[in-house]
């Protein structure tokens, strides 16, 4: 199957990859996994005091279109607040990385990541 | 008529995997396109569906993940297609970590490889003892959830299986 080119440039130059400590209570963590084929993915969000996203990283085993998804995601929340960042849509992924519908699960994965790492804060910060 | 009655089996997890493979042959003899060169095009057409159903019946019922998903299935519940995704943490972090472990490994860790992958066989050997038994109790959101994080162990033991080509091949 074709990959788009921004797929490519995001595959082969992934931005952000790695960790920060997710013991660290300014740090999100999302963790995600697609039962349709197995793959995982991490995603980290490092918040500030005002609540806005200053910097994120993720890490993910799978495929093209999911490391080029999450990649993506790390650049787009960047200077969000967590309302703006929850609010990224698969939809979105798929029409900006411009993917095939087999590929849809790939771009939900980084949706849910999104959602799972803001969970995860508040439930860290309640 | 379902997989399992196609093969003459009960509607269990458990296979015997032999009776499988016999009647499996059976079926493929008795409708093998060769023997279908007489008829009509009507009768062959049904003759090749039969065949083409004969053959995704055996990809089910052999392969425990699939063959869980098709139980579940005949029980009202469709996991096969669906999207949404898994968030158990622990669950995920420890694939994060085994594949971070897959990645390390190097042409000097034979024997780390072998008892990383032996781990990972038990693993799923667990898992399906617990389809069997989540299936028994018709728990069928309790077997669906075992049958995702299945499908996370095999697709670590392909991995397992691609390491070992590369590296020992
Ligand atoms: S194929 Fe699994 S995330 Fe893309």
């Amino acid at each position: 199957m074709a990959y788009s080119e921004k797929v490519i440039d995001h595959y082969e130059n992934p931005r952000n990859v790695g960790s920060f400590d997710k013991d660290d209570k300014s740090v999100a963590t999302g963790m995600v996994g697609a039962p349709a084929c197995g793959d995982v993915m991490k995603l980290q969000l490092k918040i500030d005091d005002n609540g806005v996203i200053e910097d994120a990283k993720f890490k993910t085993y799978g495929c093209g279109s999911a490391i080029a998804s999450s990649s993506l995601v790390t650049e787009w929340v960047k200077g969000k607040t967590l309302d703006e960042a929850a609010s990224i849509t698969n939809t979105q992924i798929t029409a900006e990385l411009a993917l095939p519908p087999v590929k849809i699960h790939c771009s939900i994965l980084a949706e849910d990541a999104i959602k799972a790492a803001i969970d995860d804060y508040k439930s860290k910060n309640a | 008529m379902n997989y399992f009655q196609l093969f003459s089996l009960p509607e269990t997890f458990s296979v015997d995997k032999s009776v499988l493979a016999n009647t499996y042959r059976e079926l493929q003899k008795q409708y093998h396109p060769d023997k279908f060169v007489m008829l009509s095009d009507a009768e062959r057409l049904t003759a090749m569906q039969k065949s083409t159903e004969i053959n995704d019946a055996y990809e089910t019922l052999k392969n425990s993940c699939l063959r869980a998903q098709y139980l579940l299935l005949l029980a009202g519940l469709d996991i096969a297609l669906e999207q949404r995704t898994l968030q158990d943490t622990d669950f995920l972090m420890q694939q994060m970590m085994w594949r971070e472990q897959i990645e390390s490994f190097s042409e000097d860790d034979e024997d780390e490889i072998d008892a990383f992958s032996a781990n990972i066989q038990q693993q799923v050997n667990d898992l399906e003892s617990n389809i069997g038994q989540q299936l028994q109790e018709e728990a069928l959101e309790a077997t669906a959830n075992s049958v995702r994080k299945l499908k996370f162990m095999l697709k670590l033991q392909t991995e397992i299986e691609q390491l070992e080509e590369k590296l020992f091949d």
